[in-house]
């Protein structure tokens, strides 16, 4: 164990922190803060995401060779000094700590207790290395998209071996990310979150506002582009749309929580369109500048999944690997990696094989919470296939399953560790599940899971697609109106048989039973808060909601032998704490 | 140079020495020019909400009723569905804290149930009270209450959680340059009572207003058990381990019952540490004076020892200081509100039986006694109150069994007086609470504990305490211990199933068992080494914050079982302790394992435990620190340093810091 080079990476003081940990370059865990506080997007220095990551390590703080911070912070003070002081909001007077540039150095050394040397990396160098040195590919063009992080809102790079060299980057505040936050925030979504939604909305309506979304921004014939900063507040710090946004489209913006009508499809429409319009220009031209047959892409906005496989199918590039953790969290790993070569390592040519890299709940732990409570539940200890069966029949039944198994994801997605299954075929399926547990938005479909080996046979998808970002064509002879979206498409995970070996099995056992080898997937938590980490919040979530099952690891539970008494926890627990994302982006 | 580049270099200039702080005393001077016309989302009027009643407009009037979507929130307040417009009976309103909120007797009998009953029947009592009540919501359900409950008179019964905890946060970086301990408690004194009269005053002038005279009662603390955690201060090396070891002697001297001695070294710890934090050395005093029954004097001594509270950023529980006490008697005065001071109540009663649950929560006979006392106040002339029955047996054991369970900062001996009066009830309690001790899954997972909930009604306050969260009981705290003592030596066959269950959940089996966790850690929620297992909005207003456990103490014990040879890793560091001739001694069960170099960087090191110094059960591993050798420059420039990045200053030593402690079955 000694002599190994352990490395660990720190994102935090923006939303989404976390933490992960290299041994000799190669990922051992990652997680993010929300996990531990349940506070969604929890910002804080990751404390918790940080003791965990040297607990599956099994090492010690004085095992540690060295700690990459996925920012610089003098460089973004630079950012938010020359967006100027009168853009601070008022009620941001009291707190100092935004232009405090120790503070990240200062919190790491005093909280985690770091002794070892600490290395600054820019945020989009973060994020280029969190998708190239996970990537698997030995050499690739590399693209990140975000809002903002010192300076940088996007940027080309070429990465080969253990290096990588910046092309050409565009400053702030031209911002294809800004830009999606203004519009998403105009049709009434909150900025941060609300971007999926739009994106969810957009195969609704026709692209009718390509024009008036083109005078928003200016798109270069190289790799830059313009906002016109008039449709923009985002410099005040307030809101991110300005009223001119609303002249334009002669319409107010959306209140969050009213009616969405064709307008505000078809804005979303437009935007996405145009999105992934000047993302292909910007690909065609970073193809240009280092040809390569692979493309790696990171960056809030790489969570697109619809324009990444535009991007694949239609682009340069053979192969694409997007981040899974494309958000700042995933930042973590891109400064881990720089940390690592800065240190003198080299980093090994690794694909990510999944994102299994967070805690789990030791078998014997639930067992022994489960017998003192003494309601009746099933034990599958060692009878792996019993469990599978006794889940598809009640998947088969029609009814909606908590799956809890191993290690839980690192990133937004749930992929089979903490997740909610069910039945896709069923009509009513949707907004059965949107009742019973996610309460909301109906227009969005939920994913699907499929097995690698017959993904081919429901969906046009030609490559493994383990992290639900792409989206295809259902091609299926099922209809799975659940997880199909009004213009045919899904969101699908492919699940392979090594990597996930129970969840494969049971989609398996599910298609041999019903001829549907694919359930819906949609994450394990409730609405509004991170999704469920430990098997405490997993039951809690069952008792919260009206899942009809939970699969503890081996155990099963029925909701009816949940105690009448434990309903007392809906009563007693507040509603879900506000995330961080809010009408404006976070700046300070 | 464009302005991009322009603001990048003045980012690089600020980034160096005093940068932040020269952007601080621009913004202070308003020399930056700042918008403040920024639009700030409101949201609009709703209705009216007391509490956690929401006005309902109806043919009779506006009835006040408990809201659903503040369900969650009901538990901390009276069990009361709603309340009516003003019938023809006069009404009396009360605001206060926990204290009169009842606690563990709530809802069954409450001091506004009693009040109510004493008053009789053309008098209503509306309960306002909350746990947790702090003075600014005080004053804003007086408003509240003054607008829309039509009261004829308001009783205010708080004041022990007034207490300072954050003020340590405004303290400026000046504060210290020229500090002396003595005049940083004075300052925060005057700050703290200025605040509390201004909140006051507005309690009392937005009543008078509405011509509705307003009852103040100040609560008192529990002077004739309690038993607090106090930290030595932070003196330098010589000092500091002087003071430590006057303590140790001075506790020796008071538990032999040599009081003349323990008097003697609490005022050598005097002499030592200057009296302003001098917590412990006064609450030593203050027990002697106890312990030769004066209480008065004794009193006296226990609240000079909590001026240490001032700089003593730990968890205070709740109080009433006696600055907020008289500054409660003289805005009542010259306001012309009546005063109720429990403290004559109660020394005038001299009564038997126990007046109080804990530190500052009333037992049954406190409550009623408190409660003739507002009722003679507040009673017409020549009407005579109502005498008030005991409780039914069952709420008095669920308040026993409640406060033994959740109230983990108890002595021992008010703990084992809870936990006698559950043995004199039935054989069935203390196993159960061994067994809650030792279960792996929180509280509400329990069967037994879920089948009282469901049967009996007067463990509703628990049942919704321990349905909100997964809080579970540190093996670490001397329940156990205390628990094992009432049952005595022979019943110990009552103890196996926890017994069981201890090995069971809490030996290290697959996984390594991490001694840090909380339930292994700390010995009660008064102690500092607990606080930085809280959430971090917590703990950072609490103590200089680190994510590691920090030893203010000389040594740091930990809980755990074990009946198999065992491996211990222990990463450690003494950052003001330079290697030298002292020792990290390692002990299981008083038996010294190993003895570690000091390190002021991190260093790791595994021992081996042999079985044979093993118990069944529970087992204590200790540690203990070497001496402090930093000295006090040292340490006043530590303070300085830290003030400067504005965090909260250390005033207390640090003897040792454990990044980890896990122990593990041995491989060999
Ligand atoms: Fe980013």
């Amino acid at each position: 164990m000694r002599g190994s080079s352990y490395v660990i990476g720190i994102s935090a003081f923006f939303h989404d922190s976390s933490c992960c940990l290299l041994r000799d370059g190669v990922l051992v865990a990652a997680a993010s803060e929300e996990r531990f506080t349940r506070i969604k997007h929890d910002g804080s220095l990751p404390v918790n995401a940080f003791r965990y990551c040297l607990r599956e390590g099994d090492i010690n703080i004085n095992d540690l060779s060295c700690i990459g911070y996925y920012e610089e912070p003098v460089k973004k003070l630079g950012r938010q000094l020359w967006m100027g002081l009168p853009g601070i909001p008022a009620s941001r007077l009291h707190d100092t700590s935004w232009f405090d540039v120790h503070r990240p150095e200062r919190e790491i050394i005093n909280q985690l207790g770091i002794e070892c040397p600490l290395h600054f990396f820019g945020h989009h160098a973060s994020h280029a290395a969190s998708a190239f040195f996970f990537s698997g590919f030995p050499e690739a063009a590399i693209m990140t998209v975000d809002g903002v992080g010192e300076w940088s809102t996007t940027a080309y790079w070429k990465g080969g071996g253990s290096t990588m060299s910046l092309l050409e980057e565009v400053d702030f505040p031209d911002s294809l990310g800004l830009l999606y936050s203004a519009v998403t925030g105009y049709l009434g979504f909150e900025v941060n979150e609300g971007e999926y939604k739009v994106m969810g909305l957009a195969p609704y309506g026709q692209p009718r506002y390509m024009d008036k979304i083109s005078s928003l921004i200016a798109n270069g014939k190289d790799g830059s582009f313009q906002l016109d900063m008039k449709y923009f507040d985002f410099l005040r710090g307030d809101r991110m749309h300005s009223d001119a946004m609303d002249e334009l489209f002669g319409q107010p913006a959306r209140l969050r929580d009213s009616e969405i009508d064709s307008f505000h499809y078809d804005v979303a429409a437009s935007l996405q369109k145009t999105l992934e319009e000047i993302l292909l220009q910007k690909v065609q031209y970073l193809f240009e500048r280092s040809p390569s047959e692979n493309l790696c892409m990171a960056g809030g906005v790489a969570l697109n999944c619809v324009a990444n496989s535009r991007l694949l199918k239609e682009g340069p590039f053979q192969r694409l690997f997007v981040q899974p953790a494309s958000s700042d969290a995933g930042g973590a790993l891109g400064a881990a990696a720089l940390a690592h070569i800065a240190n003198g390592g080299t980093m090994p040519v690794q694909s990510l094989p999944h994102v299994y890299l967070g805690r789990s709940s030791p078998v014997a732990e639930i067992h022994n919470a489960l017998s003192e409570s003494a309601i009746p539940y099933l034990n599958f200890e060692g009878k792996t296939t019993e469990l599978i069966e006794a889940v598809v029949d009640r998947l088969a039944a029609g009814k909606v399953i908590g799956w809890f198994q191993g290690r839980d994801e690192f990133g937004p997605r749930a992929l089979g560790s903490r997740s909610i299954l069910a039945d896709p075929r069923p009509e009513h399926m949707r907004d059965h599940v949107n009742a019973l547990v996610k309460l909301r938005e109906g227009f969005r479909p939920f994913a699907p899971a499929v097995p690698e080996s017959s993904a081919a046979d429901h969906f046009d998808i030609d490559h493994p697609s383990r992290f639900m970002l792409e989206t295809c064509q259902v091609t299926s002879s099922l209809s799975m109106p659940a997880i199909t979206h009004v213009d045919g498409s899904a969101r699908v995970q492919t699940v392979d048989p090594q990597i996930s070996p129970r969840f494969h099995a049971l989609l398996e056992a599910f298609g041999r039973r019903t001829g549907c080898p694919v359930l819906l997937n949609t994450s394990f938590n409730v609405r509004g808060e991170p999704i469920v980490s430990t098997f405490m919040e997993a039951l809690r979530c069952l008792i919260r909601t009206e899942i009809d099952s939970l699969v503890l690891e081996d155990f099963l539970l029925d909701r009816e032998s949940i105690p009448t008494d434990w309903f007392c926890i809906r009563e007693v627990t507040a509603p879900s704490v506000r995330g961080v994302g809010e009408y404006a982006y976070t700046f300070f | 140079m464009d302005s991009k580049q322009k603001a990048a270099q003045l980012a690089t200039l600020l980034a160096k020495g005093e940068g932040k702080q020269i952007l601080s005393l621009m913004f202070d001077l308003k020399l930056l020019d700042v918008d403040t016309t920024q639009a700030i989302h409101t949201l609009p009027e709703s209705q009216p909400t007391i509490g956690i009643w929401e006005a309902q407009q109806r043919p009779d009037g506006v009835h006040f009723v408990r809201s659903q979507k503040l369900r969650h929130e009901w538990s901390g307040w009276a069990d009361i569905e709603e309340f009516h417009p003003k019938s023809g009976k006069r009404r009396v309103v009360v605001i206060g804290e926990s204290v009169a909120h009842g606690w563990f007797l709530a809802p069954a009998f409450t001091p506004c149930k009693v009040l109510a009953q004493m008053l009789g029947e053309d008098t209503e009592v509306l309960d306002l009270s909350r746990i947790n009540m702090a003075l600014p919501q005080a004053m804003q359900l007086n408003s509240l209450a003054l607008e829309h409950l039509a009261p004829d008179v308001i009783v205010h019964f708080s004041g022990n959680n007034w207490g300072p905890l954050g003020l340590i946060q405004s303290l400026s970086r000046e504060d210290y340059v020229e500090f002396t301990l003595e005049k940083l408690v004075e300052s925060r004194k005057a700050e703290l009572s200025t605040l509390i009269r201004t909140l006051l005053e507005n309690i009392a002038a937005t009543a008078k207003a509405k011509n509705v005279p307003l009852l103040f009662v100040i609560p008192e603390f529990n002077f004739g058990e309690w038993k607090d955690t106090w930290y030595g201060p932070w003196l330098g090396a010589g000092k500091t381990s002087q003071w430590y070891e006057k303590r140790t002697a001075a506790e020796a001297a008071f538990e032999a019952g040599d009081l003349h001695r323990c008097i003697g070294l609490a005022n050598d710890m005097l002499v030592l540490d200057g009296g302003a934090l001098g917590g412990a050395a006064y609450d030593l005093l203050a027990r002697c004076s106890r312990a030769k029954s004066n209480l008065r004097e004794a009193r006296e001594l226990f609240e000079r020892s909590w001026d240490a509270i001032f700089l003593n950023s730990s968890i205070p529980l709740a109080r009433c200081l006696p600055s907020n006490r008289e500054a409660i008697a003289s805005v009542a005065a010259a306001s012309g509100c009546q005063c109720i001071d429990l403290r004559d109540v109660f020394d005038q009663a001299e009564s038997q039986s126990p007046l109080f649950a804990d530190y500052c929560h009333l037992s049954v006979e406190g409550i009623r006694l408190a409660m003739s006392a507002v009722a003679k106040t507040l009673a017409k002339p020549g009407r005579d109150c109502t005498p008030v029955s005991a409780p039914p047996h069952a709420v008095e054991i669920a308040n026993s069994f409640g406060l033994a369970l959740q109230n983990s900062a108890l002595p021992d001996e008010i703990l084992a007086r809870h936990l006698r009066v559950l043995a004199d009830d039935s054989p069935e309690w203390i196993p159960l609470f061994l067994e809650l001790a030792a279960a792996s899954g929180p509280l509400w997972m329990n069967r037994k504990l879920r089948c009282l909930f469901e049967q009996e009604k007067a463990f509703s306050y628990l049942r919704n305490f321990a349905y909100g969260s997964d809080w579970n009981i540190a093996l670490s705290q001397n329940l156990i211990g205390v628990a094992k003592q009432i049952l005595g030596p022979d019943n110990q066959e009552a103890t196996g199933t926890a017994t069981m269950l201890l090995h069971r959940n809490h030996e290290p089996r697959d996984q390594p068992l991490d001694l840090l966790s909380s339930r292994y850690s700390f010995l009660s929620l008064q102690e500092r080494e607990f606080l930085w297992t809280m959430p971090e909005p917590v703990r950072n207003l609490l103590l200089p914050s680190s994510n590691f456990y920090r030893s203010y103490k000389p040594e740091s014990p930990f809980a755990f079982a074990g009946s198999k040879p065992l491996c211990l890793s222990l990463t450690y560091r003494t950052p003001h302790t330079a290697p030298g001739d002292t020792w990290v001694e390692v002990s299981i069960n008083q038996d010294k394992q190993a003895c570690l170099p000091p390190s002021t960087s991190w260093r790791t090191c595994t021992i081996s435990i042999p079985a044979d110094v093993l118990n069944v059960g529970q087992n204590w591993l200790r540690i203990g620190w070497p001496k402090l050798t930093a000295e006090e420059d040292t340490v006043l420039k530590l303070r300085a340093d830290r003030m400067q990045c504005g965090l909260t200053p250390e005033l207390y030593p640090v003897f040792g810091e454990i990044h980890s402690l896990t122990v593990r079955v041995s491989n060999s």
